[in-house]
Protein backbone atom coordinates (compact mmCIF):
# COMPACT_ATOMS: atom_id res chain seq x y z
CA UNK A 1 0.00 0.00 0.00
CA UNK A 2 1.18 3.45 -0.91
CA UNK A 3 1.80 5.48 2.24
CA UNK A 4 2.30 9.22 2.31
CA UNK A 5 4.32 10.25 5.36
CA UNK A 6 2.50 13.57 5.93
CA UNK A 7 -0.85 11.98 6.77
CA UNK A 8 -2.14 13.24 10.09
CA UNK A 9 -5.02 11.90 12.13
CA UNK A 10 -7.23 14.77 10.97
CA UNK A 11 -6.88 13.61 7.35
CA UNK A 12 -8.36 10.19 8.05
CA UNK A 13 -12.12 10.18 7.82
CA UNK A 14 -13.76 8.52 10.79
CA UNK A 15 -16.52 6.19 9.65
CA UNK A 16 -18.16 2.90 10.40
CA UNK A 17 -15.71 0.97 8.24
CA UNK A 18 -12.70 2.40 10.06
CA UNK A 19 -14.19 1.49 13.43
CA UNK A 20 -14.97 -2.05 12.23
CA UNK A 21 -11.43 -2.48 10.96
CA UNK A 22 -9.98 -1.29 14.25
CA UNK A 23 -12.11 -3.90 16.00
CA UNK A 24 -11.10 -6.58 13.51
CA UNK A 25 -7.45 -5.82 14.20
CA UNK A 26 -8.21 -5.90 17.93
CA UNK A 27 -7.13 -2.32 18.42
CA UNK A 28 -10.36 -1.55 20.27
CA UNK A 29 -12.76 -3.58 22.41
CA UNK A 30 -16.38 -4.31 21.34
CA UNK A 31 -17.54 -1.75 23.93
CA UNK A 32 -15.20 0.77 22.34
CA UNK A 33 -16.72 0.02 18.97
CA UNK A 34 -20.25 0.58 20.28
CA UNK A 35 -19.20 3.82 21.91
CA UNK A 36 -17.45 5.03 18.76
CA UNK A 37 -20.41 4.20 16.54
CA UNK A 38 -22.81 5.92 18.92
CA UNK A 39 -20.54 8.95 18.78
CA UNK A 40 -20.31 8.90 14.97
CA UNK A 41 -24.00 8.34 14.35
CA UNK A 42 -26.05 9.21 17.44
CA UNK A 43 -29.26 7.25 17.86
CA UNK A 44 -31.44 10.33 17.52
CA UNK A 45 -29.92 11.22 14.16
CA UNK A 46 -32.45 9.19 12.23
CA UNK A 47 -35.23 11.25 13.83
CA UNK A 48 -33.65 14.42 12.46
CA UNK A 49 -33.19 12.73 9.11
CA UNK A 50 -36.78 11.60 8.84
CA UNK A 51 -38.13 14.94 9.98
CA UNK A 52 -36.08 16.68 7.28
CA UNK A 53 -37.28 14.13 4.74
CA UNK A 54 -40.92 14.73 5.65
CA UNK A 55 -40.39 18.48 5.56
CA UNK A 56 -38.89 18.29 2.07
CA UNK A 57 -41.43 15.83 0.63
CA UNK A 58 -44.37 17.57 2.31
CA UNK A 59 -43.40 21.03 1.05
CA UNK A 60 -42.72 19.70 -2.44
CA UNK A 61 -46.16 18.02 -2.59
CA UNK A 62 -48.01 21.07 -1.28
CA UNK A 63 -46.22 23.31 -3.80
CA UNK A 64 -47.01 20.87 -6.63
CA UNK A 65 -50.65 20.98 -5.57
CA UNK A 66 -50.64 24.78 -5.69
CA UNK A 67 -48.96 24.79 -9.11
CA UNK A 68 -51.45 22.34 -10.61
CA UNK A 69 -54.43 24.07 -9.02
CA UNK A 70 -53.55 27.31 -10.79
CA UNK A 71 -52.47 25.57 -13.98
CA UNK A 72 -56.09 24.46 -14.39
CA UNK A 73 -56.95 28.12 -15.06
CA UNK A 74 -60.31 28.15 -13.25
CA UNK A 75 -62.71 30.33 -15.18
CA UNK A 76 -64.97 30.75 -12.16
CA UNK A 77 -62.35 32.33 -9.93
CA UNK A 78 -62.06 36.04 -10.66
CA UNK A 79 -58.58 37.06 -11.88
CA UNK A 80 -57.91 39.41 -8.99
CA UNK A 81 -58.97 36.76 -6.49
CA UNK A 82 -56.43 34.34 -7.98
CA UNK A 83 -53.65 36.89 -7.88
CA UNK A 84 -54.40 38.00 -4.31
CA UNK A 85 -54.66 34.40 -3.11
CA UNK A 86 -51.16 33.71 -4.39
CA UNK A 87 -49.87 36.92 -2.83
CA UNK A 88 -51.52 35.88 0.42
CA UNK A 89 -49.66 32.57 0.29
CA UNK A 90 -46.46 34.40 -0.53
CA UNK A 91 -46.99 36.69 2.44
CA UNK A 92 -47.65 33.78 4.81
CA UNK A 93 -44.50 31.97 3.66
CA UNK A 94 -42.42 35.09 4.28
CA UNK A 95 -44.02 35.65 7.66
CA UNK A 96 -43.16 32.06 8.56
CA UNK A 97 -39.61 32.47 7.29
CA UNK A 98 -39.25 35.62 9.41
CA UNK A 99 -40.65 33.88 12.45
CA UNK A 100 -38.56 30.71 12.14
CA UNK A 101 -35.44 32.65 11.02
CA UNK A 102 -33.30 31.78 8.05
CA UNK A 103 -30.82 29.93 10.26
CA UNK A 104 -33.30 27.07 10.58
CA UNK A 105 -34.29 24.65 7.85
CA UNK A 106 -37.97 25.40 8.39
CA UNK A 107 -37.35 29.10 7.69
CA UNK A 108 -35.29 28.29 4.63
CA UNK A 109 -37.93 25.93 3.25
CA UNK A 110 -40.56 28.64 3.73
CA UNK A 111 -38.41 31.12 1.82
CA UNK A 112 -37.99 28.51 -0.92
CA UNK A 113 -41.78 28.10 -1.02
CA UNK A 114 -42.17 31.87 -1.31
CA UNK A 115 -39.76 31.77 -4.26
CA UNK A 116 -41.80 29.04 -5.96
CA UNK A 117 -45.03 30.99 -5.32
CA UNK A 118 -43.43 34.01 -7.00
CA UNK A 119 -43.14 31.85 -10.12
CA UNK A 120 -46.74 30.68 -9.75
CA UNK A 121 -47.76 34.33 -9.60
CA UNK A 122 -45.84 35.09 -12.78
CA UNK A 123 -47.49 32.13 -14.56
CA UNK A 124 -51.01 33.13 -13.48
CA UNK A 125 -50.28 36.75 -14.38
CA UNK A 126 -49.36 35.60 -17.88
CA UNK A 127 -52.53 33.47 -17.97
CA UNK A 128 -54.77 36.42 -17.16
CA UNK A 129 -53.08 39.24 -19.03
CA UNK A 130 -52.33 37.80 -22.44
CA UNK A 131 -49.99 40.30 -24.03
CA UNK A 132 -48.03 37.98 -26.28
CA UNK A 133 -44.93 38.76 -24.25
CA UNK A 134 -42.25 36.15 -24.84
CA UNK A 135 -42.06 33.41 -22.23
CA UNK A 136 -38.43 34.22 -21.48
CA UNK A 137 -39.60 37.44 -19.81
CA UNK A 138 -41.59 35.45 -17.27
CA UNK A 139 -38.55 33.41 -16.29
CA UNK A 140 -36.29 36.47 -16.38
CA UNK A 141 -38.52 38.32 -13.92
CA UNK A 142 -38.85 35.21 -11.76
CA UNK A 143 -35.09 34.77 -11.69
CA UNK A 144 -34.52 38.47 -10.87
CA UNK A 145 -37.20 38.61 -8.18
CA UNK A 146 -35.87 35.66 -6.21
CA UNK A 147 -32.17 36.39 -6.71
CA UNK A 148 -31.91 38.61 -3.62
CA UNK A 149 -33.59 36.02 -1.41
CA UNK A 150 -31.33 33.35 -2.87
CA UNK A 151 -28.19 35.30 -2.02
CA UNK A 152 -29.17 35.69 1.63
CA UNK A 153 -30.77 32.25 2.02
CA UNK A 154 -27.59 30.20 2.69
CA UNK A 155 -29.64 27.27 1.46
CA UNK A 156 -28.47 24.89 -1.25
CA UNK A 157 -31.96 23.95 -2.49
CA UNK A 158 -32.80 27.63 -2.96
CA UNK A 159 -29.74 28.05 -5.17
CA UNK A 160 -30.67 24.98 -7.18
CA UNK A 161 -34.16 26.41 -7.77
CA UNK A 162 -32.66 29.73 -8.86
CA UNK A 163 -30.21 27.99 -11.16
CA UNK A 164 -32.99 25.89 -12.71
CA UNK A 165 -35.13 28.98 -13.35
CA UNK A 166 -32.14 30.80 -14.81
CA UNK A 167 -31.32 27.87 -17.09
CA UNK A 168 -34.87 27.94 -18.46
CA UNK A 169 -34.57 31.70 -18.89
CA UNK A 170 -31.32 31.26 -20.81
CA UNK A 171 -32.84 28.66 -23.13
CA UNK A 172 -35.96 30.72 -23.88
CA UNK A 173 -34.01 33.96 -24.20
CA UNK A 174 -31.69 32.37 -26.74
CA UNK A 175 -34.61 31.15 -28.77
CA UNK A 176 -36.93 34.15 -28.46
CA UNK A 177 -34.77 37.25 -28.00
CA UNK A 178 -31.22 36.52 -29.08
CA UNK A 179 -32.59 35.04 -32.31
CA UNK A 180 -29.37 33.31 -33.34
CA UNK A 181 -28.59 32.50 -36.94
CA UNK A 182 -28.91 28.84 -37.82
CA UNK A 183 -25.17 28.42 -37.74
CA UNK A 184 -24.88 29.86 -34.23
CA UNK A 185 -27.78 27.99 -32.59
CA UNK A 186 -25.66 25.34 -30.87
CA UNK A 187 -23.63 27.89 -28.91
CA UNK A 188 -26.38 27.69 -26.30
CA UNK A 189 -24.73 24.49 -25.01
CA UNK A 190 -21.62 26.48 -24.17
CA UNK A 191 -23.91 28.94 -22.38
CA UNK A 192 -25.47 26.24 -20.21
CA UNK A 193 -22.09 24.68 -19.47
CA UNK A 194 -20.65 28.08 -18.52
CA UNK A 195 -23.57 29.01 -16.24
CA UNK A 196 -23.73 25.69 -14.43
CA UNK A 197 -19.94 25.36 -14.48
CA UNK A 198 -19.63 28.74 -12.79
CA UNK A 199 -22.03 27.56 -10.09
CA UNK A 200 -19.99 24.38 -9.62
CA UNK A 201 -16.68 26.24 -9.42
CA UNK A 202 -18.09 28.76 -6.92
CA UNK A 203 -19.41 25.88 -4.84
CA UNK A 204 -16.00 24.19 -4.76
CA UNK A 205 -14.15 27.44 -4.00
CA UNK A 206 -16.43 28.45 -1.12
CA UNK A 207 -16.45 24.98 0.38
CA UNK A 208 -12.67 24.64 0.06
CA UNK A 209 -12.23 27.99 1.81
CA UNK A 210 -14.68 26.81 4.47
CA UNK A 211 -16.81 29.90 3.93
CA UNK A 212 -20.04 28.09 3.21
CA UNK A 213 -20.60 25.00 5.33
CA UNK A 214 -24.21 24.88 4.09
CA UNK A 215 -22.93 24.15 0.58
CA UNK A 216 -20.82 21.24 1.74
CA UNK A 217 -23.32 18.62 0.67
CA UNK A 218 -22.33 15.92 -1.73
CA UNK A 219 -25.67 15.98 -3.60
CA UNK A 220 -25.08 19.63 -4.54
CA UNK A 221 -21.75 18.73 -6.10
CA UNK A 222 -23.19 15.77 -8.00
CA UNK A 223 -26.28 17.64 -9.17
CA UNK A 224 -24.17 20.52 -10.46
CA UNK A 225 -21.73 18.11 -12.12
CA UNK A 226 -24.64 16.49 -13.96
CA UNK A 227 -26.01 19.93 -14.89
CA UNK A 228 -22.63 20.71 -16.47
CA UNK A 229 -22.22 17.28 -18.11
CA UNK A 230 -25.53 17.35 -19.99
CA UNK A 231 -24.72 20.46 -22.10
CA UNK A 232 -21.17 19.14 -22.56
CA UNK A 233 -22.26 15.74 -23.87
CA UNK A 234 -25.26 16.79 -25.97
CA UNK A 235 -23.38 18.60 -28.79
CA UNK A 236 -21.00 15.64 -29.07
CA UNK A 237 -23.94 13.29 -29.48
CA UNK A 238 -25.61 15.55 -32.04
CA UNK A 239 -22.38 15.70 -34.00
CA UNK A 240 -22.06 11.92 -34.01
CA UNK A 241 -25.65 11.31 -35.10
CA UNK A 242 -25.97 14.17 -37.57
CA UNK A 243 -23.45 13.56 -40.33
CA UNK A 244 -24.30 16.45 -42.59
CA UNK A 245 -25.26 20.04 -41.81
CA UNK A 246 -22.79 20.53 -38.94
CA UNK A 247 -22.59 24.23 -38.11
CA UNK A 248 -19.45 25.83 -36.75
CA UNK A 249 -21.19 26.54 -33.43
CA UNK A 250 -21.85 22.84 -32.96
CA UNK A 251 -18.19 22.09 -33.58
CA UNK A 252 -17.19 24.68 -30.99
CA UNK A 253 -19.71 23.29 -28.49
CA UNK A 254 -18.49 19.75 -29.11
CA UNK A 255 -14.89 20.83 -28.57
CA UNK A 256 -15.89 22.59 -25.36
CA UNK A 257 -17.69 19.38 -24.44
CA UNK A 258 -14.56 17.27 -24.83
CA UNK A 259 -12.34 19.73 -22.98
CA UNK A 260 -15.00 20.12 -20.28
CA UNK A 261 -15.13 16.36 -19.65
CA UNK A 262 -11.34 16.40 -19.27
CA UNK A 263 -11.37 19.34 -16.87
CA UNK A 264 -14.09 17.79 -14.70
CA UNK A 265 -12.23 14.50 -14.65
CA UNK A 266 -9.02 16.21 -13.57
CA UNK A 267 -10.88 18.21 -10.92
CA UNK A 268 -12.47 15.21 -9.20
CA UNK A 269 -9.73 12.68 -9.87
CA UNK A 270 -6.79 14.69 -8.55
CA UNK A 271 -7.99 17.83 -6.77
CA UNK A 272 -11.12 16.96 -4.79
CA UNK A 273 -11.08 13.17 -5.19
CA UNK A 274 -14.75 12.26 -5.18
CA UNK A 275 -16.20 9.08 -6.67
CA UNK A 276 -19.74 10.38 -7.25
CA UNK A 277 -18.88 13.03 -9.84
CA UNK A 278 -16.33 10.65 -11.37
CA UNK A 279 -19.06 8.07 -11.78
CA UNK A 280 -21.26 10.70 -13.44
CA UNK A 281 -18.45 11.63 -15.83
CA UNK A 282 -17.84 7.97 -16.64
CA UNK A 283 -21.57 7.50 -17.34
CA UNK A 284 -21.56 10.51 -19.64
CA UNK A 285 -18.58 9.14 -21.55
CA UNK A 286 -20.29 5.73 -21.76
CA UNK A 287 -23.37 7.35 -23.30
CA UNK A 288 -21.20 9.19 -25.85
CA UNK A 289 -19.40 5.95 -26.75
CA UNK A 290 -22.72 4.16 -27.04
CA UNK A 291 -23.90 6.84 -29.45
CA UNK A 292 -20.77 6.36 -31.49
CA UNK A 293 -21.25 2.59 -31.65
CA UNK A 294 -24.95 2.95 -32.43
CA UNK A 295 -24.20 5.36 -35.26
CA UNK A 296 -21.60 2.99 -36.69
CA UNK A 297 -23.90 -0.04 -36.45
CA UNK A 298 -26.90 1.75 -37.96
CA UNK A 299 -24.74 2.81 -40.89
CA UNK A 300 -23.36 -0.66 -41.57
CA UNK A 301 -26.11 -3.08 -40.56
CA UNK A 302 -29.17 -1.22 -41.70
CA UNK A 303 -30.75 -4.30 -43.31
CA UNK A 304 -30.01 -6.82 -40.57
CA UNK A 305 -31.58 -5.33 -37.49
CA UNK A 306 -31.24 -8.51 -35.45
CA UNK A 307 -27.49 -8.47 -35.92
CA UNK A 308 -27.36 -4.75 -35.28
CA UNK A 309 -29.16 -4.88 -31.93
CA UNK A 310 -27.27 -8.04 -30.96
CA UNK A 311 -23.95 -6.30 -31.51
CA UNK A 312 -25.30 -3.22 -29.76
CA UNK A 313 -26.10 -5.31 -26.68
CA UNK A 314 -22.62 -6.80 -26.65
CA UNK A 315 -21.03 -3.39 -27.09
CA UNK A 316 -23.13 -2.02 -24.24
CA UNK A 317 -22.03 -4.79 -21.91
CA UNK A 318 -18.41 -4.20 -22.89
CA UNK A 319 -18.50 -0.42 -22.50
CA UNK A 320 -20.21 -0.43 -19.13
CA UNK A 321 -18.06 -3.28 -17.80
CA UNK A 322 -14.94 -1.35 -18.73
CA UNK A 323 -16.30 1.76 -17.02
CA UNK A 324 -17.11 -0.15 -13.84
CA UNK A 325 -13.72 -1.88 -13.83
CA UNK A 326 -12.01 1.47 -14.28
CA UNK A 327 -14.04 3.11 -11.51
CA UNK A 328 -13.27 0.24 -9.12
CA UNK A 329 -9.57 0.60 -9.87
CA UNK A 330 -9.74 4.34 -9.17
CA UNK A 331 -11.54 3.70 -5.87
CA UNK A 332 -8.74 1.49 -4.59
CA UNK A 333 -6.04 3.91 -5.76
CA UNK A 334 -7.77 6.88 -4.17
CA UNK A 335 -8.42 5.04 -0.91
CA UNK A 336 -4.78 4.00 -0.77
CA UNK A 337 -3.84 7.65 -1.07
CA UNK A 338 -6.33 8.61 1.59
CA UNK A 339 -5.61 6.29 4.47
CA UNK B 1 -30.06 41.09 9.55
CA UNK B 2 -30.77 38.51 6.85
CA UNK B 3 -34.42 38.46 7.88
CA UNK B 4 -34.59 42.22 7.47
CA UNK B 5 -33.06 42.05 4.01
CA UNK B 6 -35.57 39.32 3.16
CA UNK B 7 -38.48 41.52 4.26
CA UNK B 8 -37.04 44.52 2.41
CA UNK B 9 -36.79 42.49 -0.79
CA UNK B 10 -40.30 41.16 -0.19
CA UNK B 11 -41.69 44.71 -0.04
CA UNK B 12 -40.01 45.52 -3.37
CA UNK B 13 -41.32 42.31 -4.96
CA UNK B 14 -44.87 42.89 -3.72
CA UNK B 15 -44.73 46.44 -5.06
CA UNK B 16 -43.52 45.21 -8.46
CA UNK B 17 -46.12 42.42 -8.68
CA UNK B 18 -49.00 44.70 -7.76
CA UNK B 19 -47.84 47.46 -10.06
CA UNK B 20 -47.95 44.85 -12.82
CA UNK B 21 -51.58 44.06 -11.95
CA UNK B 22 -52.46 47.77 -11.78
CA UNK B 23 -50.86 48.44 -15.18
CA UNK B 24 -52.82 45.70 -16.92
CA UNK B 25 -56.08 46.56 -15.16
CA UNK B 26 -55.72 50.10 -16.49
CA UNK B 27 -55.65 48.72 -20.03
CA UNK B 28 -58.71 46.56 -19.35
CA UNK B 29 -60.57 49.38 -17.64
CA UNK B 30 -59.77 52.28 -19.93
CA UNK B 31 -58.58 50.63 -23.12
CA UNK B 32 -60.41 50.61 -26.43
CA UNK B 33 -61.71 47.38 -27.92
CA UNK B 34 -60.51 46.22 -31.31
CA UNK B 35 -61.28 42.93 -33.03
CA UNK B 36 -58.82 40.83 -34.99
CA UNK B 37 -60.31 38.33 -37.38
CA UNK B 38 -59.11 34.77 -36.80
CA UNK B 39 -58.07 32.42 -39.55
CA UNK B 40 -59.52 28.90 -39.33
CA UNK B 41 -56.87 26.48 -37.41
CA UNK B 42 -54.79 22.21 -28.91
CA UNK B 43 -51.83 21.81 -26.96
CA UNK B 44 -51.04 22.52 -23.27
CA UNK B 45 -48.76 24.90 -21.41
CA UNK B 46 -46.77 23.36 -18.55
CA UNK B 47 -47.73 25.76 -15.78
CA UNK B 48 -50.70 27.47 -17.39
CA UNK B 49 -53.17 24.83 -18.56
CA UNK B 50 -54.97 24.48 -21.90
CA UNK B 51 -54.60 26.92 -24.71
CA UNK B 52 -55.57 27.39 -28.31
CA UNK B 53 -53.19 28.41 -31.07
CA UNK B 54 -54.42 31.48 -32.88
CA UNK B 55 -53.88 32.39 -36.51
CA UNK B 56 -55.05 35.79 -37.58
CA UNK B 57 -56.51 36.59 -40.98
CA UNK B 58 -54.22 39.64 -41.06
CA UNK B 59 -51.17 37.37 -41.25
CA UNK B 60 -52.41 36.15 -44.63
CA UNK B 61 -53.44 39.53 -46.02
CA UNK B 62 -51.95 40.15 -49.46
CA UNK B 63 -50.02 43.35 -48.58
CA UNK B 64 -48.48 41.58 -45.55
CA UNK B 65 -47.25 38.72 -47.73
CA UNK B 66 -45.93 41.15 -50.30
CA UNK B 67 -43.95 43.29 -47.87
CA UNK B 68 -42.74 40.77 -45.30
CA UNK B 69 -39.49 39.91 -47.05
CA UNK B 70 -37.73 43.10 -45.94
CA UNK B 71 -39.01 42.89 -42.33
CA UNK B 72 -36.89 41.98 -39.31
CA UNK B 73 -37.56 38.94 -37.11
CA UNK B 74 -39.43 41.05 -34.54
CA UNK B 75 -41.41 44.17 -35.31
CA UNK B 76 -44.69 46.06 -35.38
CA UNK B 77 -47.36 46.47 -37.98
CA UNK B 78 -49.80 49.37 -38.18
CA UNK B 79 -53.51 48.53 -38.20
CA UNK B 80 -56.70 50.53 -38.35
CA UNK B 81 -60.25 49.51 -37.39
CA UNK B 82 -62.88 49.36 -40.14
CA UNK B 83 -66.55 50.22 -39.72
CA UNK B 84 -67.15 46.99 -37.75
CA UNK B 85 -64.20 47.70 -35.45
CA UNK B 86 -62.24 44.87 -37.09
CA UNK B 87 -58.55 45.60 -37.59
CA UNK B 88 -57.24 46.04 -41.13
CA UNK B 89 -53.59 46.08 -42.16
CA UNK B 90 -52.17 49.51 -43.07
CA UNK B 91 -48.40 49.08 -43.30
CA UNK B 92 -45.38 47.75 -41.45
CA UNK B 93 -44.18 50.16 -38.79
CA UNK B 94 -40.85 51.89 -39.28
CA UNK B 95 -40.84 54.07 -36.18
CA UNK B 96 -42.95 56.88 -37.64
CA UNK B 97 -45.73 58.78 -35.81
CA UNK B 98 -49.13 57.14 -36.01
CA UNK B 99 -52.19 58.78 -37.59
CA UNK B 100 -55.40 59.07 -35.59
CA UNK B 101 -57.07 55.70 -35.11
CA UNK B 102 -53.99 53.71 -36.02
CA UNK B 103 -52.69 51.04 -33.68
CA UNK B 104 -49.59 48.87 -33.44
CA UNK B 105 -49.50 45.08 -33.34
CA UNK B 106 -46.37 43.12 -32.53
CA UNK B 107 -45.33 40.31 -34.84
CA UNK B 108 -42.64 37.64 -35.09
CA UNK B 109 -41.27 36.56 -38.42
CA UNK B 110 -39.99 33.02 -38.74
CA UNK B 111 -38.80 31.60 -42.04
CA UNK B 112 -41.55 32.72 -44.39
CA UNK B 113 -44.38 33.35 -41.97
CA UNK B 114 -45.52 36.35 -39.99
CA UNK B 115 -47.09 35.58 -36.60
CA UNK B 116 -48.97 38.25 -34.69
CA UNK B 117 -48.54 37.86 -30.93
CA UNK B 118 -50.16 36.81 -28.68
CA UNK B 119 -50.60 33.79 -30.89
CA UNK B 120 -52.32 31.70 -28.24
CA UNK B 121 -55.31 32.03 -25.98
CA UNK B 122 -55.29 30.39 -22.54
CA UNK B 123 -58.44 29.04 -20.92
CA UNK B 124 -59.60 26.59 -18.26
CA UNK B 125 -58.80 22.97 -18.93
CA UNK B 126 -61.62 21.35 -20.93
CA UNK B 127 -63.15 24.63 -22.08
CA UNK B 128 -61.91 24.25 -25.64
CA UNK B 129 -65.43 23.43 -26.87
CA UNK B 130 -66.67 26.91 -25.97
CA UNK B 131 -64.06 28.56 -28.13
CA UNK B 132 -64.17 26.27 -31.16
CA UNK B 133 -66.25 28.63 -33.26
CA UNK B 134 -64.46 31.81 -32.29
CA UNK B 135 -64.18 34.23 -35.16
CA UNK B 136 -62.36 37.18 -33.62
CA UNK B 137 -59.65 37.86 -31.06
CA UNK B 138 -60.74 40.70 -28.78
CA UNK B 139 -57.96 43.15 -27.97
CA UNK B 140 -57.84 46.16 -25.71
CA UNK B 141 -55.48 49.02 -26.48
CA UNK B 142 -54.58 51.86 -24.16
CA UNK B 143 -53.48 55.29 -25.31
CA UNK B 144 -49.81 54.31 -25.13
CA UNK B 145 -50.53 51.42 -27.47
CA UNK B 146 -50.06 48.72 -24.90
CA UNK B 147 -52.29 45.81 -25.82
CA UNK B 148 -53.96 42.84 -24.19
CA UNK B 149 -55.84 39.90 -25.66
CA UNK B 150 -58.88 39.88 -23.37
CA UNK B 151 -60.96 37.17 -24.99
CA UNK B 152 -62.36 35.61 -28.14
CA UNK B 153 -65.60 36.57 -29.89
CA UNK B 154 -68.01 34.70 -32.15
CA UNK B 155 -69.77 35.82 -35.31
CA UNK B 156 -71.84 38.32 -33.35
CA UNK B 157 -68.62 40.12 -32.30
CA UNK B 158 -69.56 39.65 -28.61
CA UNK B 159 -66.89 38.32 -26.27
CA UNK B 160 -67.46 34.65 -25.42
CA UNK B 161 -68.38 34.21 -21.76
CA UNK B 162 -68.30 30.63 -20.52
CA UNK B 163 -71.40 29.78 -18.51
CA UNK B 164 -71.20 26.36 -17.02
CA UNK B 165 -74.19 24.78 -15.29
CA UNK B 166 -73.87 24.79 -11.50
CA UNK B 167 -72.90 21.43 -10.14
Amino acid sequence: MEQTPQVTLADIPANRRLVDELLAHRKIAPEGRDYALDFLTPADQWGLWISRLFLAVGSALVLCGVVYFFAFNWAKIAPLVKLSTIQGGLFCCLLGAYYYKLERVSGQVLLLSASVLTGVFMAVYGQIYQTGADAYQLFMMWSLFIFGWTVISNFAAQWILWLAVTNVFLALWWEQAALPERDMEALIFVGFAALNGLALVLREVYVARRQAAWLDRRWVRVLLTIAVLIPLATPLMIWILDDHDIGSSLKISALVGLVGHGLLYGLYRFKFRDMWPLAAIALSLCIILETLVLDFLVMNFEDTEVLMFGLMGLATIAIFSLAVLYLRRIISVMEAKHV
Amino acid sequence: MRSKIMIGLAVLIFAALNYGIYEKEQIIGKGEILLLELAPVDPRSLMQGDYMNLRYALERAEPVKAQMEEQKKRGYMVIKPDADNVAQFVRFHGGEELQAGERLLRFHKEYSRVTIVPDSFLFQEGHAKFYENAKYGVFKFDEKDKRLLVGLAGDDRKIIVVEEPEL
